[in-house]
């Protein structure tokens, strides 16, 4: 059954910068939306004072505001420090905030470029694409020192290809999506892969890319029925035309 | 006292009054425009002097008009309730102009908090009324207004407690015509709901100023033998513990006998600044300088119905009230602003004041854009046009930048 969440009535003429999201907020149901759906980003920037004046000053909220500053000085953890915000809200129920504190202990154990990938992933649902590539730049940056396996760095090629897609640059995306194959050729890599190449070329030369790749005629094939059906006008569209056809998202 | 003044406004065709609240007596004290000579009224007339932009105001434009210095404006209310652009700048100059007896520094902003008691309210007025503060820059949320019925609560309610424990009567006698009214306590409910009914009227034959003077003369006895019968009439059914006598018809005293019959057993009381004493007991009321929530008056402008949500807040499921019961309709005006959780409409609870009728009306919200749960905010605003329409409103007011508003607005009119 349904709910209605009673919002706080004061909403902050100077929004709050959520730098790690790159957003700016005005209440406090964003603020813990951002908290909620947002957890990978989170870092131990947000426990700061700034944003304990924000609380205080712009939303009018001395409880919470003073509970938060209690937590800065006493350095308490990130985990806490949430916890606070979310309790004092309502926009969580019990389960979730439960939930959210077994994710921030198990995010302790994670690796940087693991937590750099999922800051990555919200980037690019965020449509923020060029932010998302830098993040997985910088965790591709990372590998010599970090013990993670080639699936998972396929896993990043796959979405920084998919965040360049976005920005119409599919030449650079189709060599991500090579980058991740060679990596670790599942069937997710090779098909973004197609779908980089299909978008890339005309129809005759992305034949000629696939055969050079060593992709065979039957895969091939059964990719350009699915695609047909994605894009129901059949015609084959240059990545020029689709840039012209669309205007370009937030990047 | 800059800034700080709290006040009743009586404002009717033909006259002003106005009533300040002392703090050191902590009781409604009439603005005396006449300089100690204790007459509170003043006429409600403007006077354009001519070649000047200036104007008077009150008994100065009566007598200047008398001398022929111009022509006087009148009617004020009436007119600007008739959507005239100037006579409602006329009536916000007078309004000015007539603040200044009460201290003649006054400005609008000094204003704390103001209640005007009418002698009817119409949609027409209230406008024009609202229009004319406007000018004058009141805030609407520093105005109370109320009719004369819901003056006389508020004046009664803030007497001695022995002068309202059984019912309490008021006669109204305006030039020939006169009206009886009367305030009853319900004590079994609370809060204790007060009622203030019309039980009767009665017009007297005009004076023929030929036949015979006040007092004593044949008319007068008459006039008092006719009053008397009425009064009695009106008080056989019930016991009443104080009577008020007020209007400019009481100005002379024309009643022996029927006072007589009046002050059998009763308190009886006279006088010229009732309604607008009782406006301003108001104006302290919405201060808590009052009552509190013992008594609750029901008139015909209130409101019986509460309207309201059942809310998560703090994660805890709850009444919200939007809109409480007892408020005045033109003066009812509720909002608030909720996430959508697992929900697509609008589930509002309406309730009467005896919760005899409970209702819940769902406002359904067409193309309402898809977002994700706890992303959609909309603000719910409920204001009335009359005492039993009110007008719902619900916007789309956007999820900060993830999510901006569509501008997508909802309006539902309801019959209460």
């Amino acid at each position: 059954m349904g709910n209605y969440i009673l919002c706080h009535e004061q909403k902050a003429e100077k929004p709050y910068y959520i730098e790690a999201a790159g957003v700016n907020i005005w209440t406090i149901e964003e603020l813990c939306y951002f908290l909620c759906e947002y957890i990978w980003l989170v870092d131990r920037s947000l426990l700061n004072e700034k944003l304990c004046d924000w609380v205080d000053q712009e939303l009018h909220m001395p409880r919470l505001a003073k509970l938060l500053y209690a937590q800065c000085y006493k350095s308490g953890t990130l985990k806490e420090f949430i916890q606070v915000i979310l309790e004092n809200t309502g926009y969580c129920n019990r389960n979730e905030i439960y939930r959210l504190s077994r994710l921030l202990d198990g995010m302790e154990h994670v690796s940087e470029p693991e937590r750099l990938k999922q800051k990555g992933d919200y980037l690019l649902k965020d449509h923020k694409y060029r932010r998302a590539i830098g993040m997985y730049n910088e965790v591709l940056s990372m590998r010599r020192r970090s013990g993670l396996d080639s699936s998972f760095y396929s896993e990043v090629y796959r979405e920084k290809g998919n965040a360049y897609a976005r920005l119409f640059l599919f030449r650079e995306a189709a060599e991500c999506m090579d980058m991740a194959c060679e990596e670790r050729a599942s069937r997710e890599a090779r098909i973004s892969r197609l779908a980089a190449l299909y978008l890339s070329f005309p129809e005759e030369e992305f034949k000629e890319q696939c055969r050079r790749r060593g992709i065979t005629e039957e895969e091939r094939q059964e990719f350009l029925d699915k695609a047909k059906e994605v894009y129901p006008r059949s015609a084959h569209l240059e990545a020029s035309k689709l840039k012209q056809e669309y205007g370009r998202d937030n990047v | 006292m800059a800034g700080e003044w709290i006040l009743g406004y009586e404002l009717t065709k033909w006259y002003a009054q106005i009533s300040c609240y002392n703090p050191k007596t902590k009781e409604p004290e009439s603005a005396d425009p006449s300089m100690g000579l204790s007459k509170f009224q003043i006429p409600a007339v403007l006077l354009r002097l001519p070649g000047s932009e200036d104007c008077l105001y009150g008994q100065e434009a009566v007598k200047a008009a008398a001398q022929g210095a111009g022509i006087l404006t009148d009617n004020l209310l009436c007119r600007a309730a008739q959507e005239d652009a100037r006579a409602v700048e006329e009536l916000s100059l007078f309004i000015r102009k007539s603040l200044r007896t009460v201290n003649t520094g006054i400005r609008p902003e000094d204003i704390r908090r103001i209640t005007f008691t009418l002698p009817q309210i119409t949609k027409e007025i209230l406008r024009a009324l609202y229009n004319a503060l406007a000018l004058l820059k009141i805030p609407e949320d520093r105005v109370g207004i109320q009719d004369y019925r819901e003056s006389f609560y508020t004046y009664v309610m803030h007497q001695k407690q022995e002068l309202r424990s059984y019912a309490v009567a008021l006669f109204r006698c305006e030039k020939n015509l006169m009206k009886c009214y009367e305030l009853v306590i319900h004590k079994k409910s609370f809060p204790k709901v007060v009622t203030v009914t019309k039980t009767g009227e009665i017009a007297f034959l005009p004076e023929d100023k030929t036949y015979l003077g006040y007092a004593g003369g044949s008319y007068a006895k008459e006039k008092d033998q006719k009053f008397a019968q009425f009064a009695q009439n009106m008080l056989r059914t019930k016991i009443y513990s104080s009577i008020y006598l007020t209007g400019d018809g009481f100005d002379e005293p024309w009643f022996p006998e029927t006072l007589k019959f009046l002050c059998r057993g009763r308190r009886v009381f006279s006088g010229r600044n009732l309604f607008v004493k009782g406006a301003c007991y108001r104006s302290m009321e919405e201060l808590e300088l009052g009552l509190g929530t013992e008594f609750l008056y029901m008139g015909q402008h209130k409101i019986t119905y509460n309207i309201g949500m059942e809310v998560l807040r703090n994660g805890k499921k709850e009444y919200f009230g939007i809109i409480s019961a007892g408020v005045n309709w033109y003066e009812a005006k509720g909002s608030c602003e909720f996430l959508l959780d697992g929900i697509n409409g609008i589930e509002l609870l309406i309730q009467s004041i005896d919760r005899a009728d409970i209702r819940k009306i769902l406002i359904p919200l067409e193309g309402l854009p898809a977002r994700p749960n706890r992303t959609t905010r909309l603000r719910l605003s409920v204001a009335f046009d009359a005492v039993r329409e009110c007008q719902l409103t619900a916007e789309d007011v956007g999820f900060g930048e993830w999510y901006p508003s569509s501008g997508k607005v909802w309006t539902e009119r309801l019959k209460l």
